[in-house]
């Protein structure tokens, strides 16, 4: 029983407790997180009173959302009501939020039990959780070898089973990256939908929340729960409710898939090249039309996407007073410190315009391409995870979000699924990127070919 | 644009972070291969393109929500209107 669904199922039916299902995954936390670290803060007590209330509920005979009852995890940069939301940062370190922020607060109301708060890169600012104050996570396939990040804590504890789903955040492939790395699905949501009112903001106009889960259909099943209109997040967009599950199973007959050609490039590993081709294979054995396309200028997305999202991230942080000089880590300092420099010298070299009008070109060029196609096969991240402390430059680190940057530059929606491993054991994951607000195409895309990834 | 130690100085200053000798070196050596990195963007003929949000003022650009607003608006709500 690993799936969002077969535990909803086993509650409602008795089969097991919600109680029961708690203390299971607090004693897995106990016994495994010690050498994974996937966790900052444990919530145990609080956990096992809210599994309780809900068994008390379902006792009562009250209908329940398939959530309640289901242990989950929240990255610390998500605010929590009287739990401490420390960002991986020791600045952070004693912060205690008096209020949850909506997406807490949605997971709260449809009866979710919150295990704890999940380790992350400092602010979300890296590709492989090293950053964290908290220490390093590791990857549940292979101690020793990064998560992912900035999620990697939420990803590793999906995949290490310490946590049925975890909730994430996604400014450059934070979600994808990770999930790939660990072999669990991430999903990235059009920005706008799900509100971010309560999340410590990376760069504002490229952060989105979106779920970490073992398969599709409970990406579908959180995704219910969590993207909702709020007011108090001014990108919020009020749209009608979307049916996820409805058309999961729907399969892709007819549809028309998109493979960038400019993705088969030098860095991108044989294994990972080998996976997504197999899943175009699959994707046209079930009668979808696969098709090679070209985005020029996709090879402009990473240098833009630092150039911003460091200016956001430097305006951001600029409101966290304290001691900076020791408050701070290296990462983030040096992001900081790229922002400060374009901001400074914008009128000498304006990077800045250049990067804006660089993000409309690329925006364009995909959404184009998505006018014509109903999604996009591309690989997660160029390779498998790599070993920690590696000797990988800056700009190396940066090029793993090669194939993740171009949604949260065009604010599309986006999920990686688990999709075989190379010969070292470690997951692959392959992506989908879809049209705004075309998240119930990519979950039945992205099922059709979870579930049916052996038949080639 | 190569960064320089005047400018490393000028810029921690203002982002409220002290670096002694050791780091003002280490974060040289790093920003340098980043906006080496940036570099590559000013080969791209963008004369024709108006970004959807823009800032006039170089020194508050981002505290200037209402663009990002705008941003959003063209990109995200207008679609939406069309399907809705």
């Amino acid at each position: 029983m690993k799936t969002i669904y077969e535990m909803s199922q086993a509650i409602k039916s008795g089969e097991i407790t919600s109680y029961e299902l708690t203390q299971r995954y607090l004693e897995r936390i106990k016994m495994h997180n010690p050498e994974l670290n996937a966790y900052i803060t444990v919530t145990a007590e609080a956990a096992l009173a809210k599994a309780t209330a809900i068994d008390e509920a379902l006792a009562r005979g009250e209908v329940l959302s398939p959530l309640a009852g289901v242990p989950m995890s929240l990255k610390d940069n998500i605010c929590t009501k009287g739990i401490r939301t420390t960002c991986g940062s020791k600045i952070l370190e004693a912060f205690v939020p008096d209020e949850d922020a909506t997406v807490a607060a949605l997971l709260d109301e449809a009866g979710a039990v919150l295990l704890g708060k999940v380790n992350m890169d400092e602010f979300g600012m890296g590709s492989s959780n090293e950053t964290s104050y908290f220490g390093k996570v590791h990857n549940p396939s292979q101690r020793g070898r990064i998560p992912g990040g900035s999620s990697g804590g939420s990803a590793a504890a999906v995949a290490a089973e310490l946590s049925a789903y975890s909730i994430g955040t996604d400014t450059g492939g934070s979600i994808r990256q990770p999930a790939a790395y660990c072999g669990v699905v991430g999903m990235k949501p059009t920005y706008g939908s799900v509100s971010r009112h309560g999340v410590v903001p990376l760069a504002m106009s490229f952060d989105q929340v979106g779920p970490l889960t073992q398969d599709v259909r409970d990406a579908a099943l959180v995704l219910d729960v969590i993207a909702k209109h709020d007011p108090k997040d001014k990108m919020s967009v009020d749209k009608k409710h979307t049916d996820y599950i409805k058309t999961l199973e729907d399969g892709v007959k007819g549809m028309r898939i998109g493979i960038p050609k400019e993705y088969f490039v030098e860095g991108l590993s044989l294994e990972v090249r080998h996976e997504v081709l197999k899943a175009a294979q699959i994707l046209k054995d079930q009668g979808a039309i696969v098709e090679e396309i070209s985005t020029p200028h996709i090879q402009y997305a990473i240098p833009t996407y630092y150039m911003i999202t460091c200016t956001e991230a430097s305006a951001g942080l600029s409101v966290l007073e304290g001691n900076r000089t020791e408050g701070f880590g290296k990462q983030v300092k040096k992001r900081i410190l790229l922002g400060s420099y374009v901001k400074t010298y914008e009128g000498e070299y304006p990077y800045y315009q250049q990067a804006l009008k660089l993000r409309q070109l690329i925006t364009d060029e995909l959404l184009e391409v998505l006018s014509n196609y109903d999604a996009i096969l591309a690989p997660t991240t160029p390779t498998t995870a790599f070993e920690m402390g590696g000797a990988l430059t800056p700009v190396e680190m940066y090029l793993s979000d090669i194939y993740t940057v171009s949604s949260n530059i065009a604010g599309t929606p986006a999920i990686s699924i688990p999709y075989g491993c190379d010969a070292k054991g470690l997951p692959i994951g392959v992506q989908l990127v879809g049209g705004h607000f075309e998240e119930a195409k990519l979950l039945r895309i992205a099922r059709c070919l979870e579930q049916n990834k052996n038949q080639i | 644009m190569k960064l320089t130690a005047k400018r490393l100085e000028c810029i921690a200053e203002k982002a409220a972070i002290d670096l002694n000798k050791q780091e003002e070196q280490y974060y040289l050596d790093e920003l340098n291969k980043i906006i080496d990195l940036f570099e590559q963007i000013k080969e791209v003929d963008t004369e024709q393109i108006t970004p959807y949000y823009t800032t006039e003022h170089e020194q508050d650009f981002l505290e200037e929500t209402y663009a990002l607003k705008a941003w959003v608006s063209e990109y995200l709500m207008m679609p939406l209107s069309v399907l809705e």
